[in-house]
């Protein structure tokens, strides 16, 4: 009896380990026939089983650009990888080399680098620049950003403030007659807001600060921004009511971060800068009511 | 028997090949001890967690912002020099808010690598050796890299 579930065992291990073999020399045969772009797509779908940012994912990232020198998926993940460990003169080489082989699809990632991460503005605009004029006729989006406002932005961090203005102005102009305005992102209001403000013109400031309240009411960076504008109007206690909304949506974790962000201890000190005007408020409606 | 046998080779050629290393790989950009150029003093509290696990960033007080008023307020550079780029320091912070195994990186405008005039990333590693209060969730270790960009041979902002 033992002698014969020996026997079963063997004969199933020796199928298990021949049927393993053949399916073996199977995939490797079909992985010989495949085109260099074919293996090297077949390697860099299997680093998704290993861990992002990990030494094996970094090498079978190399394999594939191995295989297939102009395989840009591979260049772009291997710059992604490097860019989060801060290990920008590799991450550059490989966002460059995606770049050559495919500039429509790949310079909105380096403009995008350069701007958020290098705080390179004068570079980022002109890889911008360079993007816009690769696609004649046709607003680009950088990484999900609209090239207007990101053009804008660069040229607010660098200080050109009214060249600034005008490619904010242009972003919602045309997201507007295109898609509507409810399209036009909030923070390109937000950032022409700021724009307005460094330009003194706090009205109007006012007034793109509410529109990206109104499109997102949880605009933590807009109700702070509001707060000082409404204390300057002598509006004291709207000015209260807004840095108590800034504080609520800081603690509730809606912030954009990114340019002009503000912490906590900004919300804080606006609270307590505007609690004496709300005593003062508070004193005078009393006197109003007494009187 | 043979399930025995089949456990007691792939605990051998894990042993072999030290298997932590095989379950749990090393990150991209980790800093290994160099005798060379590490302070032994330094040590993180679990090596092997914060080599392959998940990553943690230290954080300077509230943030970039306070970080970037350190440097503006300690780094005082010379004379004006026509240089222009960034340069990157990475290092570790143990559990304790500590950082070490500092290493630098500089990049000119094109983004290649190049060397500034020594005084520059001299006066900046310095300045950030000083910072031992790193903030990170309770008990673990972490890995940091903070950006200065350089213009004319000035510190103009930190990222």
């Amino acid at each position: 009896m033992n002698a014969l579930v020996q026997r079963i065992f063997n004969s199933l291990l020796a199928t298990i380990i021949g049927g393993s073999f053949l399916v073996l020399l199977m995939g490797i045969s079909i992985y010989q026939r495949k085109s260099n772009n074919e293996k090297a797509n077949t390697i860099y779908e299997f680093r998704e089983r290993v861990a992002r940012g990990s030494v094996q994912e970094y090498w079978l990232l190399n394999k594939t650009i191995e295989i297939d020198p102009n395989f840009d998926k591979a260049h772009m993940a291997k710059s992604y990888t490097l860019l989060r460990r801060g290990l920008y003169t590799e991450a550059f080489d490989a966002m460059d080399k995606a770049i050559a082989v495919r500039p429509k699809d790949r310079l909105a990632y380096r403009a995008n680098t350069k701007l958020y991460r290098m705080h390179d503005y004068e570079g980022a605009l002109e890889d911008l620049r360079k993007l816009d004029a690769l696609t004649p006729n046709f607003r680009d989006a950088v990484w999900g950003e609209d090239l207007y406002h990101v053009m804008g932005l660069a040229y607010k961090q660098a200080g050109r403030l009214k060249t600034a203005l005008f490619y904010f102005d242009l972003s919602i102009k045309e997201t507007t007659e295109e898609e509507g305005e409810n399209f036009v992102h909030v923070k390109t209001f937000y950032y022409r807001a700021m724009t307005k403000l460094a330009l003194g013109q706090t009205k109007s400031a006012l007034d793109d600060l509410n529109r990206a309240l109104y499109y997102f009411d949880k605009y933590t960076e807009a109700y702070y921004q509001k707060a000082y504008i409404l204390k300057e109007f002598g509006e004291h206690e709207a000015a209260y009511e807004a840095m108590k909304a800034a504080d609520k949506y800081y603690k509730e974790g809606y912030l954009y971060g990114s340019f002009d962000r503000i912490y906590f201890s900004d919300i804080e000190r606006g609270l307590s800068e505007f609690c004496v005007d709300e005593d003062l408020l508070k004193n005078l409606k009393d006197e109003a009511l007494t009187s | 028997m043979r399930l025995f046998t089949y456990i007691l080779l792939l605990a051998s050629i894990c042993s072999l090949q030290s298997c932590d290393k095989l379950l749990q790989p090393d990150m991209i950009g980790w800093i290994p001890f160099d005798p060379t150029l590490d302070d032994t003093n330094f040590q993180l509290c679990d090596e092997a967690a914060a080599r392959g696990g998940r990553v943690h960033y230290p954080r300077y007080k509230e943030g970039k912002r306070d970080l970037k008023q350190y440097f503006m307020q300690n780094v005082q550079l010379p004379n004006p020099n026509g240089q222009n780029g960034h340069i990157v320091i990475r290092f570790l912070v143990n559990c304790k808010g500590n950082a070490g195994r500092f290493r630098m990186e500089q990049l000119g405008r094109d983004y290649k690598a190049r060397e500034f005039a020594v005084h520059i990333p001299q006066t900046i590693l310095q300045t950030m050796q000083e910072i031992d209060n790193w903030y990170l969730p309770e008990g673990m270790d972490g890995y940091g890299f903070v950006t200065f960009k350089i213009e004319d041979g000035q510190l103009v902002d930190v990222i």
